[in-house]
């Protein structure tokens, strides 16, 4: 049944995001240390590059393809550069040895084998290294073997495997269950081991297998939500298991690299020129919802791209997220819209846009206070883990199930206030806070920290306060300032791009804390400069 | 038909004391304990109690249940269930309002205008942006309730207690005020 399911897999894989991440686990399992893995003209054949545990270099060219004598053809000029051009990457020092393949999903025929054989033997006699070739069969075996021992075995885990496997693919991603699935492939040990490690790697393999749904529909909303959450448990896993460095950042690395990959992808659909035109018949609040989704993702690659982007692209994308504030294009569905809404602030407060940036972040807080206040008429704001489309049924389609009012808690107004403070704009909160300090801001503290990287704590505490009756603006600027020094997950700290693509993936997380961290690091410096423009209209 | 079944449950817990569907509820999604700090700054942890309710139904060979007594069996439960919610929710108000000493003692008169004077003083009274009292709800067996209907037209009919009580409402109104006044920031 692996075999099988491997086999079609591996059939409706794609080169790019797909058979590469797949290899670059293996390759982790085998020890290696991957180095680069992507797709770009300066590549010279090497999508990925690797050192084996005995040092030696190695490099790959994959492929989706059956390779037979037309397509080997065709790639010939990219099996050249593989074998001949040195790779170049900082780690790779000169006179190294070097060994090139060719790994492709599909089957490679006797004649196009035969003629590897022969430039094999051209190479060799011209002191070059020679070309080794892995194709369908040998692929199964691999990636069977390795992930061999951590397949689920107990039917309810089996079940959930495959309803995964199984899944539309279209929108239907279900954090939570993936959470659990997760954790059945991820139980923590008493003690590191090779073994853990293995099992580290074989996740990042599994995951394939499980995102495939989405992958074949296109969905890479739910693969970026789903990578980033592989990523995150297995940084869960190897803090609680104690695995060093070296046995786990890489394949982590792998799973942040996916997600990425995924949210560029969604990035180039959202900057072609009909990105955000609906695909079908829909009420316009969806729309709207959709449309913030989407801009949190031009907000976020491009805030982790920055330099890479040209100042025309930044351009273009700065005039599209003011032109759908602007008109009112987006929609705040619920208290699990902040993340989007600080992504997008924090690009604009980069790109200069300080007053759309505090604009956002005023238009929260006036939300907060109106609908989440106890004597609001309008249900409250939803709760984070609220999907758009959730609130949306709940608005156009009430279900017939009895239902009572949600007491009007907020889990993003300590947050808020944080950042503005951080920004000295008191302005609106001086104006509000007679209703603000009637708000219930609730938190949540997982015990141990770590499990915050799982979709849901099983321990823990949830915590509410209201704001004090009496508040100064100093001591709530200190607390804000001391917010993000509190921030205690080194992963986090580490690497911030992965900290902004786990808020964007779990919204209900935007604690003061994580939201301050990145505050600061995306915009600290942002507000010296545009200090002065912060009192736009709300 | 189980999710029917559960609905029914449901809404008969929140029927047998429609008191309860006034009180907005909270659902705690994870970690497994929970407190607030209240208004004087002492924090209180939450209690998280398990209620349940037995009901036993015999199945006969090839024949299901009418709808009726599915009905009744799912309300059987519901309003066990809403009575043991109550009854926490009673309780831990009896325990609010002895810790903080704002007990009304009826000394065996029953609810006289004066007792209810004594209460309505002693609760604190917010006021919505339209001048509007919060609304209380009494909690009374439907005896007492019946009796309070036809109390209240006399009172109603009195200009004293009619003062008396709109001085008590003015005072609250003051304190509320003065509560609110507080609500700002400084420097």
């Amino acid at each position: 049944m692996k075999e099988k399911l491997v086999e079609e897999w591996l059939i409706r894989a794609r080169e790019r995001g797909g058979i590469d991440h797949a290899y670059s686990q293996w390759l982790v399992s085998e020890g290696h240390e991957v180095l680069r893995v992507g797709h770009s003209p300066t590549e010279f054949g090497k999508d990925i590059i690797s050192i084996a545990p005995d040092g030696c270099v190695h490099v790959y060219q994959i492929k989706d393809e059956d390779i037979a004598l037309a397509q080997l053809r065709d790639i010939h000029a990219q099996l050249v550069d593989l074998v001949e051009v040195y790779p170049s990457h900082p780690r790779i020092i000169g006179g190294l040895s070097v060994s090139p393949h060719l790994i492709t999903s599909g089957i490679i025929n006797e004649v196009a084998a035969q003629r590897i054989d022969g430039m094999n033997d051209s190479w060799r006699a011209r002191g070059l290294p020679t070309l080794d070739i892995v194709g369908r069969n040998e692929l199964i075996s691999r990636f069977v073997t390795m992930s061999d021992a951590f397949w689920p075995e107990k039917p309810k885990d089996i079940r959930d495997f495959f309803s995964f496997y199984l899944a539309e693919g279209k929108g239907d991603f279900a954090p939570k269950k993936f959470s659990a699935v997760l954790i059945e492939l991820l139980p923590p040990t008493d003690r590191p081991s090779r073994r853990s490690a293995q099992r580290l790697a074989a996740v990042g393999l599994l995951g394939n297998y499980l995102l495939n749904a989405f992958e074949r529909e296109g969905d890479h909303w739910s693969l970026f939500q789903g990578w980033t959450m592989i990523a995150a448990h297995q940084a869960w896993y190897a803090v609680r298991v104690g695995l060093p460095n070296r046995d786990w950042k890489g394949s982590f690395h792998l799973a942040v690299h996916a997600a990425s990959k995924h949210l560029e992808a969604l990035f180039n659909e959202s900057t072609c020129e009909s990105g955000f035109v609906p695909s079908d018949l829909e009420i316009d609040d969806y729309t709207r919802a959709r449309n913030l989704i989407l801009a949190s993702v031009i907000a976020a690659h491009a805030l982790l791209h920055e330099d890479e982007l040209p100042p025309s692209l930044h351009e273009r994308l700065t005039a599209r997220l003011e032109m759908l504030l602007d008109e009112d294009r987006l929609f705040i569905w619920g208290e699990g819209a902040f993340p989007n809404l600080l992504c997008v602030q924090w690009y604009l407060a980069r790109r200069g846009r300080g007053n759309y940036s505090t604009r956002i972040l005023k238009a929260m807080l006036v939300g907060l206070c109106s609908r989440n206040h106890k004597h609001s008429d309008d249900q409250p704001l939803a709760h984070p883990l609220i999907s758009p489309d959730d609130v949306l049924s709940e608005l156009f389609q009430p279900d017939q199930k009895p239902t009572r009012d949600q007491a009007p808690v907020t889990w993003t107004l300590e947050p808020t206030l944080h950042i503005l403070a951080r920004r000295n704009d008191f302005r609106l909160m001086e104006r509000l806070w007679r209703r603000i300090s009637h708000l219930e801001m609730v938190s949540f503290s997982p015990e141990p920290a770590v499990d915050m990287l799982l979709w849901e704590s099983p321990r823990g505490r949830e915590f509410s306060i209201h704001p004090q009756d009496t508040q100064s603006k100093s001591e709530l600027a200190e607390a804000a300032l001391a917010g993000n020094s509190t921030f205690d997950i080194p992963l986090m700290i580490e690497n911030p791009s992965f900290a902004l693509m786990y808020l964007l993936a779990y919204p209900h997380r935007a604690s003061a804390s994580l939201t301050g961290f990145l505050d600061a690091h995306f915009c600290a410096a942002s507000f010296v400069a545009t200090a002065k423009c912060v009192d736009g209209p709300v | 038909m189980k999710c029917i079944f559960q609905n029914e449950i449901e809404r008969s817990a929140w029927d047998y004391f429609p008191v309860l569907k006034e009180i907005p509820m909270r659902s705690f999604i994870e970690g497994d304990s929970a407190g607030f700090q209240r208004e004087d700054g002492k924090v209180v942890d939450l209690k998280f109690q398990t209620i349940s309710a037995v009901q036993d139904w015999q199945c006969k060979d090839a024949r299901g249940f009418d709808p009726e007594t599915f009905f009744e069996l799912a309300n059987t439960i519901g309003a066990e269930l809403g009575r043991q919610m109550m009854d926490g929710f009673l309780n831990e108000v009896r325990e609010a309002v002895a810790a903080t000493g704002n007990v009304v003692d009826s000394d065996g008169t029953g609810l006289t205008f004066e007792k209810l004077l004594e209460s309505f003083t002693k609760m604190q009274t917010d006021f919505d942006d339209a001048g509007k009292p919060s609304e209380k709800v009494l909690v009374v067996s439907p005896e007492i309730h019946a009796k309070l209907q036809q109390d209240i037209k006399h009172w109603l009919l009195d200009p004293k207690k009619i003062a008396a009580w709109k001085l008590a409402e003015a005072k609250h109104r003051q304190s509320f005020h003065e509560r609110e006044a507080r609500r700002r920031m400084v420097d």
